[in-house]
Formats: structure tokens, C-alpha cells, sequence
């Protein structure tokens, strides 16, 4: 068995602490959907069966433990409302524990409503009802912070994942590495969001998996174990996240360019039959999504545009999103009036805590586009000048895991402006799983500075990365706390 | 000697610490506490000479002011006198009036004398003593149980939108009470001391670990390069 390096090791032993730091810091139901991602873990086990819901017309009906834990605990009337604070006396906790007490282990079965989150698949939520079965003999905050700590073990999976991304690339260079990795390891939105109860700690980490085995596949060829494991990660993210359909084209990509690539020494009978295999698992993911997410059906109302009007306005749409010049446009989207691109994928993939309220005073965003700017910018002139390889078929992998996603997102948004109906908000944390790509932008950025200024901008990288952490929860204690 | 990795989190440490002990001590917190009310509407309306109450207030804090959000139907607020009751015996304990020409729609302080300390079940009475009503901005009435609003003894279905000042301390001064705030609605395992010891482990054990890893990083297998 192969040892684990030493840097990863030690690396990891940060991420524990930041994410025991935001597990047990950050108030009860304060990650975004916590509390319908709590509901369908207690049907899960309360009830042996998935939630009702879908729609967001339907109000969320929780079960009557946690609507008490959530009324004495103020959790539902803070969301969003910075100005506004949990209970900080004892005498509310202890109003609370009579509540519970009074409900004599009750209360936990008549989840009746989730929302939007009932159509997600099960996977994450059956990972997730182990603590709530390990805690049950406690109360609704022991389970509560049990089910955060153990999704926050997720969170050292992407790790891990974001170390073998980059490693594929870095050969023994293990500073690049280190560096490389703990821009995934440290990134603040996703250790918060994997310290809480939501099923994106899963997928973040499955789909990091994704990635580095694809990239494993596309420089050293396909091997029927890998690939075999690739397609049982991509039903893993499928029965997370019907979003997993978004990445299907890259990994159907990753898995059929080594077949493409050895045409010339098989027989066409063994090319057709490796393309079909892939093409198999490529359906069996798909199906899997479809089948796990209900169709999907929850989150919109059709999933492409239905007539050339529609195509021409989801266009002009994407068009004002992305562009700074504005064309006109017949709507009047609120998201649009902001510069989006800067607006939610800067600002809310960086730091936007809580229900996206907690946030860094808007003068420190400017920092996180330059550097995000920067950072893929060096990573281009590295490319260029040859200082980092990355091959071509490795580039329009990362490009298909990247663009459907932001098409598909688009496209979620788009219907829910247009129908108010489903409950997408736009949010750049979608855009956490590709994190592994960006720690290999910034270890190809740091091949720029030669040794000496490489060393200490690595330095810089990693120190910086674990400083936002520290940062941000001392935000989070002046929005909850003081 | 240290390698260049290693000063580079150090750095990033030092910097990062002394940004957030600048804000720390620079920043100053008035809130004692809030009962935590959505401003939705200016549903509790109060007429001259009638009174609307919050009652059964947790004082989680010592407060000496005030701040309601009042609309007055296009007028200045009316002048408004505050009381605040022991909730359990109705006896007075502080008192506080809005004077005239404050404008509607905006966040304003009323001053409270004497303080009211810390650990009571209060009741806190606006009364319009103006010529016109004033609605004050409340919400729906669940939004901090147990306290509810009454005029003049009749139970609203709303909870009316006040926060509770104090006189201003620094963000660093406030640390004990944030690890105390914050151990509330947890397991019975966690307590301040856990984010003391959590405190420590971010701003000791973190950076150390990071410098272990960034020199065992840099301890390249003999004969091999870092790629250029």
C-alpha cells in the first residue's frame, strides 16, 4: 500500500481543524438549505422513504422537532436579515430543551414537505443518516452538528482530490503541489458549505474524484479499472446531484479520446466495442440521474429551449449575463442589472457565508476578481511559454467541464426568472466542484517566479488560503455573535 | 534556516492577524441584543394616548437605548414615551421619550434611564403622547417566542421590530461573550472552551502544520527536479 505523503498528510490536518472551526461555529440551519437537507435525512430514517415535495410554491413542513429547534433558536427568521441575531441567553436554550423535552423523543416523523430538495437523489442523505442514527438517543443539535462533522469528513476527499489533480501535472514538484492542493483544500466557501448539512460536500468531492481520474485517463490511456471506477464515481455524483448530467460530456470525452487515440492498433471491431462501452456507461450515468433526481423535474420546468423565440431570448439572456455592454433586452432581471460574472461568480464562490448575507465589505471583492483574474491569466502565460504543460485534449476537458455547467446554470436561472416558480438562485458555489482545476491554474501560475520568489509565493498561496479562513469565521462571529 | 515557503506563511499569517486585530480593536458594536424581527410591515399601530408593548423580553444584555423603525403616514414621528416593566411584578425599572420631529421610515434610537441590567423578564410600553398614530414595523408573531406584542393589553399577532443598544465595545472586548453566544443551541459537549481551544488550534497549530507540510514539500527525492 502506497504511503501518504508526508505535505498531503499535514495539509489535511489543517482542513480538520478549519472544518471542526465551521461545523460547530456556524449557528444552527445558517448553511444555505440546511434545514430541508436535515428533513430528508429524518424521513430517510424516520420513515424509510424520500421526502415529498418539488415545488417551491409549497411550503417547506418540517417536522415538529425542528420546527421548535429552529423557532427557539430564531434560525428561520435570521436568514438573510443580517442585522438581526440568534438568542445569546441561556434562557432561550433552556425554553428550547423544555420544548424538546416535552415532545419525549417525538416529532420526528411528520416531515411533510421539503421543497425543491425532495427531488434530490438519496446518496449523500443515506451517508448522512449514519451520524443522525449514531446521535439519535440525543437531542435535534446533537444530531444536527454529528450529521455537520461527518459531511465536513467529505471535505478532506476534496482534498485529497485536489492534491491528485494537480500531482498529475507537477511530477514530484511537490511545493507546486502542495500549493496547487490547498487552494481546494482551503477555500473557505467549500469547507463552509461541506461543514454544514448539504449534499454539494458530497458532490464536490465526487466530482474532484471525476476529474482527477479523467485527467489520469486522458495522459496515460484508458485502463478498464480506472474507467470502471470513473463511471461508479459518476453514478456516485449522479445519485448526489442530477447536476452530474452537466459533466457527462467531459467524461464521455475523457473516456473516448485514448480509444480515439489507439485507432490505429486495434481493430475497428474493438474500437466500436470500447466506443459502446463507454457509451454504455455514459447511459447508465444519465439514467441514473435522470432516475435518482425524479427527472429533474424539480428544479425546471423544461430542460431546452422549446421554440426559436425561447433559443433567441435564453441567448440575448446569456449575452447580457456575460457581456459588460448590455444589448437590449425585453426583461427586466434583476441579476442582470449587476455585472454577473463579478457579481456571482466572484463574489458568492469566494466568500458569501450564511444564506449568501455574510459577507467581506463589498471594497474586498475588487481583491478576490483581481486575483482570480491573475491567477488564470499567469496560468496562460505559463501554458505559453512553456513553463507548464498541459496538453490540449487535457484543456478541452477542463473547457467541457466548465462551459455546459455555466450553460446549464444559465439555463436554471433563465426559467426561474422567467417562471419564479422552481427556487435556483444563481450561485457561484455551483462552480466548486471544478476547484481542482484551479489549483492546477495556480500551480502553473507559481511556474512563472523563478525558485527562490516560487517558494515564497507558494508560501504566500497556502498561508493566504488558511488566513481568508480565519478571516471569514471571525465575519461569521460579527454577523451571528457581536 | 527556514526556507522562503515557510516565511511566505508566516507572512501571510502575520498580515492576516494584524488585519484582523486592527478590526478587532477598531470596531465598535452598539447591539446588546435583537429579538431578531423582520421589518415587514408597520403592522402594530398605536393611537394617541394608547400604548404598544413587547412583552416577556429575555434582557440577554444590559442595555440604555433603544432603536425602533416607525412609519407616521406621511407626518414626523409623534413624540412617544417608553416604559420598560419587570414583566413579572409590572414594576417599572426604566423609562425613555422620543421627542418631536424625527422622520418616519428610519431607524430611531430612544435613550433608556436608568440601564436595564442583565437577566430580566421586561416588558418595554411605547405610548403615543403625539397628535397622530405611528405604526411601528414588526412582523409575523413567531418570530421570537415567547415575547409577543400587545395594545393596550390585546395580543397582536406581530412581534414589533426593536433592537437593544449598549454603550459601544470593541469586537475584541466582545471575544468571551461571542465563544459563550455561540456555544448556545449546541451539544452538550460544546461549550466557550471549545472555541478557545478551536481559537488556538487556527491561529498556532494551522500555521505550524502548514510550514511542516510546505518543508516536507520542498524535501524533494534526491536527483529529481522540480519542472521548469
Amino acid at each position: 500500500m502506497r504511503k501518504v505523503p508526508r505535505p498531503l498528510l499535514l495539509l489535511l490536518g489543517a482542513v480538520l481543524a478549519f472544518v471542526v472551526a465551521w461545523s460547530l461555529f456556524v449557528p444552527p440551519l445558517q448553511v444555505p438549505d440546511e434545514q430541508a437537507h436535515y428533513g430528508y435525512v429524518q424521513s430517510l430514517v424516520e420513515k424509510h422513504k424520500r421526502p415529498k415535495g418539488g415545488g417551491r410554491n409549497t411550503p417547506r413542513q418540517l417536522s415538529t422537532e425542528e420546527e421548535a429547534a429552529g423557532l427557539h433558536s430564531r434560525a428561520f427568521t435570521i436568514i438573510q436579515n443580517p442585522h438581526e441575531k440568534p438568542p445569546w441567553s441561556a434562557a432561550a436554550e433552556a425554553r428550547w430543551r423544555a420544548a424538546a423535552r416535552a415532545l419525549d423523543g417525538g416529532g420526528r416523523s411528520n416531515v411533510r414537505n421539503l421543497g425543491t430538495q425532495a427531488i434530490n437523489p438519496p446518496l449523500y442523505y443515506l451517508y448522512e443518516a449514519i451520524p443522525y442514527e449514531l446521535a439519535s438517543g440525543g437531542d435535534f443539535f446533537d444530531r444536527l452538528y454529528a450529521m455537520r462533522l461527518f459531511s465536513g469528513l467529505l471535505m478532506l476527499v476534496t482534498a485529497v482530490a485536489g492534491w491528485l489533480v494537480v500531482g498529475e501535472f507537477v511530477g514530484d514538484a511537490r511545493l507546486l503541489q502542495l500549493a496547487g492542493a490547498s487552494v481546494v483544500a482551503l477555500q473557505p466557501m467549500t469547507t463552509f458549505i461541506s461543514s454544514g448539512v448539504n449534499p454539494d460536500a458530497a458532490f464536490d468531492a465526487l466530482i474532484g474524484l471525476v476529474i482527477w481520474l479523467s485527467v489520469r485517463t486522458l495522459l496515460r490511456g484508458l485502463a478498464w479499472r480506472r474507467a470502471a471506477a470513473l463511471v461508479a464515481l459518476m453514478i456516485g455524483a449522479a445519485l448526489v446531484k442530477g447536476t452530474a448530467l452537466l459533466f457527462l460530456p467531459a467524461v464521455a470525452f475523457a473516456l473516448l479520446v485514448p480509444v480515439w487515440r489507439a485507432r490505429r492498433e486495434l481493430l475497428r471491431s474493438a474500437i466500436v466495442g470500447r466506443a459502446a462501452l463507454v457509451a454504455g456507461g455514459c447511459a447508465l450515468v444519465a439514467a441514473v440521474a435522470l432516475f435518482a433526481s425524479r427527472g429533474g423535474g424539480g428544479q425546471v420546468d423544461h430542460a431546452y429551449p422549446k421554440s426559436l423565440a425561447e433559443a433567441r431570448e435564453f441567448v440575448s439572456y446569456l449575452l447580457r449575463f456575460w457581456l459588460p455592454h448590455k444589448p437590449p433586452f425585453t426583461r427586466d432581471f434583476p441579476v442582470l442589472r449587476t455585472f454577473p460574472p463579478y457579481s456571482v461568480y466572484i463574489k458568492t464562490s469566494w466568500a458569501s457565508f450564511g444564506w449568501l448575507e455574510t459577507r467581506f465589505p463589498e471594497a474586498v471583492y475588487p481583491l478576490f476578481a483581481l486575483v482570480s483574474l491573475s491567477t488564470f491569466a499567469g496560468a496562460a502565460v505559463a501554458l505559453k511559454r512553456r513553463l507548464f504543460r498541459i496538453p490540449g485534449a487535457v484543456l478541452l476537458f477542463f473547457a467541457l467541464m466548465l462551459f455546459p455547467l455555466l450553460l446549464g446554470l444559465g439555463w436554471l436561472e433563465y426559467r426561474e426568472l422567467v417562471t419564479l416558480k422552481y427556487g435556483i438562485r444563481i450561485q457561484g458555489r455551483y462552480l466548486l466542484p471544478l476547484m481542482p482545476i484551479t489549483g492546477v491554474a495556480v500551480a502553473a501560475a507559481l511556474t512563472l517566479l523563478r525558485d527562490r520568489r516560487r517558494e515564497l509565493a507558494a508560501g504566500l498561496v497556502v498561508g493566504g488560503m488558511a488566513v481568508l479562513q480565519i478571516l471569514s469565521l471571525a465575519m461569521v462571529a460579527g454577523r451571528f455573535y457581536a | 534556516m527556514r526556507s522562503r515557503a515557510v516565511r511566505g506563511v508566516l507572512l501571510a499569517y502575520l498580515t492576516g492577524v494584524v488585519a484582523l486585530a486592527i478590526v478587532v480593536v477598531t470596531d465598535k458594536r452598539h447591539m446588546a441584543f435583537s429579538l431578531a424581527v423582520r421589518p415587514a410591515m408597520p403592522g402594530v399601530v398605536v393611537k394617541p394616548g394608547h400604548d404598544g408593548c413587547q412583552r416577556r423580553i429575555d434582557v440577554e444584555e444590559s442595555f440604555d437605548s433603544i432603536t425602533i423603525l416607525p412609519a407616521a403616514y406621511y407626518h414626523p414621528v409623534p413624540r412617544l414615551s417608553v416604559r420598560v416593566l419587570d414583566h413579572a411584578s409590572r414594576r417599572p425599572l426604566a423609562s425613555g421619550f422620543l421627542g418631536d420631529g424625527h422622520p418616519e421610515n428610519k431607524v430611531t434610537p430612544i435613550g433608556i434611564r436608568p440601564a436595564v441590567p442583565k437577566g430580566r423578564s421586561i416588558d418595554l410600553c411605547i405610548r403615543d403622547v403625539g397628535r397622530w398614530k405611528v405604526g411601528l414595523f414588526s412582523s409575523g408573531p413567531n418570530d421570537n417566542e415567547p415575547s409577543y406584542a400587545t395594545i393596550d393589553g390585546h395580543v397582536q399577532a406581530a412581534d414589533i421590530l426593536i433592537d437593544f443598544q449598549r454603550p459601544p465595545r470593541t469586537a475584541l472586548s466582545l471575544v468571551p461573550d461571542i465563544f459563550r453566544r455561540a456555544a448556545l443551541f449546541h451539544p452538550r459537549w460544546v461549550g466557550a472552551w471549545t472555541f478557545w481551544v478551536l481559537l488556538g488550534l487556527l491561529l498556532l497549530v494551522v500555521p505550524a502544520l502548514l510550514c511542516l507540510a510546505l518543508r516536507a514539500a520542498q524535501n524533494r527525492p534526491p536527483g529529481r527536479e522540480a519542472p521548469e
